[in-house]
């Protein structure tokens, strides 16, 4: 029991991201909800109000003029008015809990800011009335899941890829680096190439999704797809939901089709991976070269890849509040190899090596097929060393979810109870930088535990 | 219906007399299939199955649940945390007889950390601290409390009053300074422990910086060079490897051949070994010659030291000493008899029997000096020659004799008879007339 040190007082761990929210039960292996990151919102003519739809029925079904947003920018909140119905929706409609009895778990970017913090602690205390609160860097959570107290966290999310150096359970924040180079740019990418005319394929994949689909006809391989669209959604439908609906199609074209290639990128090489199927929501019905699915996720470690990219990369991202520390601009971004030996370059003599042994791939892109081989191959002859040593998880759904499992071993020990930041010490007005410190402090506790139960 | 009522309906279809009626099969006679057997495998080997595997190998099925024993109960509880300042209420599922403080709370411990007060700090260090301000420490020490010393944190979050960054090394020689003149201030000088405490926080920090740029150059080093390094180590270890394989080569064959056992064999490995540790990676340089003498005895062998003449000694280069028992140019252990001069086997008999003539035994010198081998070895040599002149004078005489005797005119035949009797005489008496 010593060992186990588990003592479970149900606490809830929020896990909010760019592309997803993840909310569960401290203890448990895996969220009881997950859910996208956007919000639909729809005008009420009577009223003259907004009214918000989230959650994947509400967001991903048809909803005239209903109007796709995301207040996740960077994995920091960036807009206010959706959070309270995502959690709305995730506590009362899918845990279905009374908030009042458990104490909420939330992780942050490690260059979230204070105001960003202390807003969704006033909300969870004064709206959901919870007894107790704390906040946890998502990246020391990654490296908890994987069972590690020092680790290099390399996070390649939705907007950002970024690596985090996590000594005895702190994030050493002067070290980050990031650039926004991330799975929504893998997503940009992938759209570009299957909308890019080729000699095999001499008209543009046509990316409805089923939702417009009224009828098709089942066709051969690369012939020309046969379908009806529903006119009547195709009037009604915004442009941010059909972008959104478009761009799911493509995701999951990454899912099936992309990957990572293991060595230096050649087409030739490229090409022995082998061919991969898919059928498109039209009817379409295409066999893709392994230089053609392999080829966009280049842009994480190809300079040219990346170059050709900074073109038509996503917007400059408006930021409310400055978030900590620097990122490096998309015109200044490097291959990720280079973005991890940069990052082990600026680390202590005495850490460094055991950063390098405790590597930990977390986020969407380490779920691409031969991403962890490539970026250990681009390192390796980078930097002229063998000595890195990858942890990353078996199975999919604990490399998906890795910060929230991080999260929930933490809120679940016993001896992370007098950590809590409870109502008492909130109200206190003497305690008014409380995020900051406990943030900061009193971690070792946490540290000990975790390396003796993991 | 059984097999027999099937076997009856059968026969009764065949004509009578055809086939016997099937007999009752007759009662099993055999002993009864013990348990823990299957029927299967006891019809195989009969009555042959070990009694021992049916007693040994019983199935063992999982044990029943003891469901007699009072059951726990479980209560979902509130409860206190004693490692909490303030009164969050918390629950938990917690055994109804569980009623102890909570269990967790024992693990909030701090470790221990040195503080100060103004006053202290003023004494040890007034004003004229120039790199270091009093804020810039305070701010230290409560960073080294809050972070419990990872000065590697510490110097991630330092962000102090002055603004002024400082490398790591940097921190830890003010954290450690400053805790060694408080600590050496508060304790009594008759502490026992004051030495043991004091010791434990010195920190030099010029040592630590050499320190971390050796580790830096380790690791900053290429691969090659790496790779070279291990070769080179594998090299060490094979040629070490080797030189004591030769060296034992070397003792057995001596043993069997020469049946010295000087007791040197171990030794000299013993030796090259302390040279390895010495002298590191030289060996690798030099060529793999087990047998060589080692550089350092040559040197002391030149060495004379200033009171030799006096004490009569005379030392001798190893090499022109060598006897049977040397090794690599070392002489082992000898009698000192064995070294005074034997006369030459061919002439032992005459050279002995002057020596007689002249009433002098080798074995009368007790303790042979240089002197007395000298001339005993003198007087040998001269015995020597002059039994080897007499020897020549015979000869001639002898064969002056036989060409006077031919002159008389003795017979051809005699001559020729004498020269198939020796070939040797006769090819000498030739050259004679020539000399």
């Amino acid at each position: 029991m010593a060992v186990y040190g588990g003592d479970e007082v149900n606490a809830i761990v929020l896990d909010m991201g760019t592309y997803s929210t993840r909310v569960g039960y401290a203890g448990e292996d895996m969220p009881k909800v997950n859910m996208p990151a956007t919000y639909g919102s729809v005008l009420d003519q009577d009223s003259g109000n907004f009214k918000h739809y989230v959650g994947d029925e509400g967001v991903n079904v048809y909803r005239p003029k209903m109007r796709l947003s995301n207040p996740m920018r960077e994995g920091m909140i960036y807009e206010w008015n959706a959070v309270e119905d995502v959690l709305d929706y995730a506590f009362n409609d899918r845990l279905r809990c009374d908030t009042a009895d458990h104490p909420i778990l939330f992780t942050e970017p490690p260059w979230n800011n204070k105001h960003n913090r202390e807003k969704l602690a006033q909300i969870l205390f004064e709206k959901y009335n919870v007894p107790a609160t704390f906040v946890v860097n998502n990246a020391v959570c990654a490296s908890f899941a994987a069972g590690k107290g020092t680790a290099l966290v390399i996070d390649v999310g939705q907007d950002i890829s970024s690596v985090t150096p996590v000594v005895d359970g702190y994030a050493l924040t002067k070290s980050i680096q990031r650039q926004p180079i991330g799975m929504s740019l893998l997503t940009n990418t992938a759209y570009m190439t299957l909308t890019t005319p080729t000699p095999e394929r001499p008209d543009a994949i046509e990316l409805h999704s089923h939702q417009l689909i009224a009828s098709k006809k089942p066709m051969g391989y690369n012939a020309k797809p046969v379908y009806t669209l529903r006119q009547d959604r195709l009037a009604n439908a915004d442009q941010s939901w059909r972008n959104q609906m478009a761009r799911r199609v493509v995701e999951d074209w990454l899912e099936v089709c992309g990957g990572v290639l293991e060595t230096t990128f050649t087409p030739e090489e490229a090409d022995k991976k082998g061919t991969k199927f898919y059928e498109f929501p039209t009817g379409y019905q295409a066999i893709f070269k392994g230089s053609e699915r392999l080829q966009p996720a280049e842009i994480f470690f190809n300079t040219s890849a990346l170059n050709r990219i900074r073109a038509y990369g996503p917007p400059p991202i408006a930021e409310n509040y400055p978030s900590q520390g620097r990122m490096i601009p998309l015109q200044e971004a490097v291959p990720l190899q280079h973005l991890v030996a940069h990052a082990l370059e600026v680390q202590d003599i005495d850490v460094r090596s055991s950063l390098m042994q405790n590597m930990v791939l977390t986020g969407g892109g380490s779920l691409l097929p031969g991403f962890q081989e490539r970026l250990l191959f681009e390192l390796q002859n980078l930097t002229r060393n063998k000595n890195y040593k990858f942890h990353i998880p078996t199975t999919k759904h604990e490399r998906r979810f890795g910060p929230w499992i991080g999260g929930s071993i933490l809120g679940s020990l016993g001896t992370f109870h007098q950590l809590w930041v409870s109502r008492e010490e909130w109200r206190n007005s003497a305690l008014i930088s409380w995020l900051r410190d406990v943030n900061e402090g009193g971690w070792g506790i946490c540290c000990r535990v975790c390396n003796v139960m993991l | 219906m059984t097999s027999a009522d099937v076997r009856e309906i059968v026969s009764s279809l065949v004509p009578s007399g055809s086939t016997p009626a099937p007999r009752k099969a007759p009662p099993p006679t055999g002993t009864r299939k013990p348990d823990g057997i299957s029927r299967e495998l006891y019809n195989l080997i009969g009555n042959a199955a070990p009694t021992l595997v049916a007693q040994v190998s019983r199935p063992k099925f999982k044990a029943r649940p003891d469901l007699g024993r009072a059951r726990v109960k479980w209560e979902f509880r509130e409860f206190d945390n004693p490692a909490r300042k303030d009164h969050l209420k918390l629950h938990h599922w917690q055994k109804a007889t569980d009623t102890g403080a909570y269990r967790f709370a024992r693990y909030n411990i701090d470790s221990a950390y040195i503080t100060y007060t103004d006053e202290e700090y003023d004494a040890i260090y007034g004003t004229e601290d120039a790199p270091w301000t009093k804020e810039d420490t305070d701010y230290l020490f409560r960073l080294v409390r809050e972070y419990d010393q990872r000065f590697i944190v510490i110097v991630d979050r330092w962000a102090p009053p002055s603004g002024i960054d400082r490398p790591i090394e940097e921190l830890k020689s003010r954290y450690y300074t400053v805790s060694r003149s408080v600590l050496e201030r508060r304790l009594p000088d008759d502490d026992p422990d004051k030495a043991q405490m004091l010791a434990n926080f010195t920190f030099d920090k010029e040592q630590e910086r050499k320190r971390r740029d050796y580790v830096t150059a380790l690791f900053k080093r290429e691969p090659e060079a790496i790779e070279e390094e291990e070769a080179l180590y594998i090299e060490i270890k094979r040629l070490e490897q080797n030189e004591r394989r030769f060296t034992k080569d070397r003792e057995d064959l001596l043993k069997m051949l020469a049946g010295v056992e000087s007791g040197l064999g171990t030794l000299k490995v013993e030796d090259d070994g302390k040279k390895k540790k010495k002298s590191g990676e030289l060996s690798a340089d030099s060529p793999a010659t087990p047998g060589a003498p080692p550089r350092r005895a040559k040197a002391e062998a030149k060495y004379v030291p200033a009171d030799d003449p006096i004490n009569c000694v005379v030392r001798y280069d190893p090499a022109t000493v060598a006897g049977p028992g040397t090794k690599g140019g070392i002489p082992s252990v000898f009698m000192r008899s064995t070294r005074i001069p034997v006369p030459k086997p061919s002439v032992a008999a005459y050279v002995t029997q002057i020596l007689a003539e002249l009433q002098i035994s080798p074995n009368t010198l007790v303790m042979p000096t240089k002197g007395d081998v000298e001339k005993l070895d003198s007087l040998l040599n001269t015995a020597g020659i002059l039994v080897e002149m007499k020897r020549s004078v015979d000869r001639l005489d002898q064969e002056l004799r036989v060409l006077k005797a031919r002159q008389k005119g003795e017979s051809v035949e005699d001559a020729e008879m004498e020269d198939g009797d020796g070939k040797g005489k006769a090819g000498a008496s030739r050259l004679i007339p020539g000399v």
